[in-house]
């Protein structure tokens, strides 16, 4: 339990600061506030993706009200552990701009198939050409290609619940999974110089393959610094 | 490779390390000169006879330095003498594509080198694709500073390879996709298992608020248990089959015990300690299983040709033999009042009802192997069933189905054992490559708990101890194969092994029975021995907590008994209100 409290702190705070009150729907602007956000979405993905498919039973899983949304998360220890585990990592990655992309492979249990893989693939819109102070060049900066959130688009966490919207209603397209038949994996898509820890090793990511694989790609949302595309392959089970 | 790296070799052979560096820094000086003067390049085809020759001659020379180039006449630039021997390495000619004097001031030192002879390695620097050498990278190759020029060549050679290869291969070379290794955790969750390493886990004193240990705090600690590791008696049992699938041992509530050996049938009585022999089936037919009835005069006997004969012991007589049709052996029975329930070894259950003629009530054919356990539970609602397909299920009686089907185990099921004292408790224990006990929940097919026990589970037994805070202390017994053919008794609340007999027999044990009063294990091993080990405590009644204990006893008591009646006489005046007589 507190290893969600640790990730979810900061975060209220780094919302306020950004889309939650005067300066309307600015969109974040510092790079932390940036990550953090993007890791916390990331944990209520995930969260609702092994929620949504069945990877874990029910039970797991304790409603929670974020972005505006009931969503849940799990309240299993050993399960919410693990994911921090990961997400620790994969935040510092994203702060140093180290991880372009980060997937959750929903594998098969028994033949280890790559049944469903949900990619998240994490842009920063401004590479080097904007050497402006962070405070307010990044805001110029983000508004360049993606996030136009102060003139009048929705702001970030209206962004974000459209997307978590819409991966809770894959679920009406997706094919079903039996029950406790699968388990996840997580990839993350690094630089070639990021410091890798131990728990982390080279891997291929051979995406869902065979007959009626399909791709789906979601909406996509914009903090200050990083642009977060989601989508989803699967494959159709009758083929 | 060997050839081409020898004379570096011998040149650091041959050397110190600090004279190394002189010579090499003069080396690179030199070759500079010489490097400006030639820029005529060969075709790399007339490389490799080069290099080995060179190889070859500075690998016999002693010291390398002070021999000329001894084939100067094949369109080698003329060394100066004294300068240091030419930098051999095999390259492909690859990396030959474009000459290319470096202009990157970092790499004067290679660049340098790599012009001073022609058949020298130059590496290719794109100087419009930056990603093709990356800093950071040669920086991570980079060797010590101390080091010989031919090394930091070597290095990014290396370095530019494995890119090339690389790209080639049509990798990504800035992109490294990792994978988290650690396992995520099991999805059923509800049944926590529990092994025995938990209990290494368990200190003594320590508060263990907040630990996600499985172990409760609020539990009391863990106690082990004396108990004799001495068996009480040992009968030989010669010719006992020694096969993990079947059921050759029964104990009746009337204290006999029958044993099947090969193809009799003995019943040793264990209050009086006679044995006799009951049956001895002709024309070489084996018994697979035995089981008492719940009348406890009546024993069946299941046929390795699929028969069951059913035997009063009482007149030593065959009441009748039941035939199932299957011809495969019967390796597991259950009684239940007038039904009996076979199971054969081709995945068959057969249900009998020994009073009627078309004895054969219904038939399950849902394990996929030998059906080596079954046991009715005791209202008769539900049997349990195990089997050679790793799989236990749970039949309701009523509507002839499986209720429950528990894959969990991944071996052999035989061990299965409903508990006494809880209502929908079932045990099950798997062979030797599962060496688990689960415990199921029967109404809801949840699992319970589960032990690694460390060896085969042959059988399992529920049984209680008590002590003085406690209470009872609800345990199971479970015997086990190699290693260690011990025998291990577990408490089911806290799954820790409170007391084990190691190497009970001296081959793995088969089978084994408790006794009608729940105190004494038989047990029979592949050593054909049958043994008797007390392991557990005598039975108490379940007291209830009246105001007065002795009051209540005597109401129930029958009143013939007026000795003792009149014994309680004065307790009973004393502290109640009630009127017996």
């Amino acid at each position: 339990m507190n290893t969600q409290s640790h990730s979810h702190s900061p975060a209220p705070s780094a919302l306020r600061a950004s889309g939650g009150t005067s300066n309307a729907d600015a969109p974040l602007a510092t790079l932390k506030g940036s990550t953090r956000l993007i890791t916390e979405f990331f944990e209520y993905s995930i969260n609702a993706i092994l929620y949504q498919r069945g990877v874990y039973p029910p039970e797991d899983f304790a409603p929670v009200r974020k972005y505006g949304l009931p969503l849940l998360r799990t309240h299993d220890p050993e399960l919410a552990a693990y994911i921090r585990a990961v997400l620790v990592q994969v935040h510092r990655w994203v702060l140093g701009g180290k991880c372009s992309r980060l997937v959750l492979c929903v594998v098969a249990r028994d033949d280890g198939a790559v049944r469903e893989r949900w990619a998240f693939d994490v842009a920063r819109p401004e590479a080097e050409p904007q050497p402006s102070p962070p405070g307010e060049g990044t805001g110029g900066a983000g508004g360049v290609p993606p996030a136009e959130g102060p003139s009048g688009g929705p702001s970030v966490q209206q962004q974000i619940r459209a997307v978590m919207r819409q991966i809770t209603a894959s679920v009406t397209f997706l094919p079903e999974l039996p029950p406790g038949a699968h388990t996840f994996t997580v990839l993350a898509y690094t630089d070639a110089h990021a410091a890798v820890p131990l728990e982390w090793g080279d891997a291929a990511d051979p995406g869902v393959q065979g007959p009626g694989a399909e791709a789906v790609q979601f909406r996509s949302f914009a903090t200050g610094a990083h642009t977060v595309g989601v989508g989803v392959q699967y494959r159709e089970d009758s083929v | 490779m060997n050839g081409s790296n020898n004379p570096h070799r011998s040149v650091l052979g041959n050397t110190s390390p600090a004279k190394l560096n002189v010579i090499s820094k003069e080396w690179s000086r030199d070759s500079f000169k010489v490097g400006k003067r030639s820029l005529k390049r060969s075709s790399s085809l007339n490389i490799r006879p080069r290099n080995l020759m060179a190889a070859v001659n500075s690998a016999s020379g002693s010291s390398s330095t002070s021999l000329p180039p001894p084939h100067s006449s094949i369109e080698r630039p003329a060394m100066p003498m004294g300068a240091a021997p030419p930098l051999l390495r095999r390259n492909s000619s690859f990396f030959k594509v474009e000459s290319s004097l470096s202009d990157s001031p970092k790499k004067e030192e290679q660049s340098s080198l790599a012009s001073a002879a022609t058949d020298r390695f130059i590496p290719l620097i794109h100087t419009n694709s930056r990603s093709r050498i990356d800093n950071d990278l040669l920086e991570e190759e980079l060797p010590p500073a101390n080091a010989s020029p031919a090394t930091h060549l070597q290095a990014q050679t290396r370095t530019v390879f494995k890119r090339s290869v690389a790209q080639a291969c049509g990798l990504s070379v800035n992109e490294r996709i990792l994978k988290y290794l650690p396992q995520p955790p099991q999805a059923v969750f509800k049944n926590r298992t529990y092994d025995l390493k938990s209990r290494v886990r368990y200190a003594f004193g320590e508060s263990s608020s907040g630990s996600s240990s499985a172990v409760d705090s609020s539990l009391p600690l863990a106690k082990l248990r004396k108990i004799n590791t001495n068996p009480e008696r040992i009968l030989d049992a010669p010719g006992f089959q020694d096969d993990f699938y079947l059921n050759l041992l029964s104990w009746s509530g009337r204290n006999v015990l029958a044993i099947a050996l090969e193809s009799a049938l003995y019943l040793w009585n264990a209050s009086s300690g006679d044995v006799s022999l009951l049956v001895e089936l002709d024309d070489g037919v084996t018994i697979s299983s035995v089981c008492w009835s719940s009348d406890d005069c009546h024993i069946s006997i299941g046929r390795d040709d699929g028969n069951v004969e059913v035997w009063d012991t009482e007149t030593q007589s065959l009441v009748r033999t039941m035939r199932s049709g299957l011809g495969v052996r019967v390796a597991s029975q259950s009684w239940l009042e007038t039904l009996m329930a076979t199971g054969f070894k081709s995945g068959e259950i057969q249900i009998n009802d020994v009073r009627i003629r078309n004895h054969i009530v219904s038939t399950w054919d849902e394990h996929e192997g030998e059906v080596c356990g079954l046991a009715y539970k005791r209202d008769g609602t539900q049997l349990a069933s195990g089997g050679n397909d790793n799989t236990v299920k749970i039949w309701d009686t009523r509507t002839s189905q499986a209720q429950y089907t528990k894959r969990n185990h991944t071996a052999a099921v035989k061990a299965l054992s409903w508990c006494p004292y809880m209502p929908n408790v079932l045990a099950s224990g798997g062979g030797q490559a599962d060496q688990h006990i689960h415990f199921w929940n029967s109404s809801t097919g949840a699992r319970l708990g589960s032990i690694n026990t460390g060896s085969q589970v042959s059988s399992l037994h529920w049984g209680q101890t008590y002590d003085s805070q406690a209470g009872m202390n609800r345990e199971i017994v479970a015997t086990g194969g190699s290693p260690g053919n011990a025998i291990s008794v577990f408490n089911y609340d806290t799954k820790h092994k409170v007391a084990e007999i190691p190497n009970a027999h001296e081959s793995r044990i088969c089978t084994a029975q408790l006794s009608p009063d729940g105190m004494t294990l038989a047990t029979v091993g592949g050593d054909e021995n049958l043994k008797f080990y007390r392991v557990f405590e005598e039975r108490r009644k379940t007291k209830r907590h009246y105001k007065n204990e002795r009051l209540s006893w005597d109401v129930v008591r029958p009143h013939g008994d007026a000795e003792r009646r009149d014994d309680d006489e004065s307790h009973v005046s004393r502290g109640s209100e009630y009127i017996i007589r």
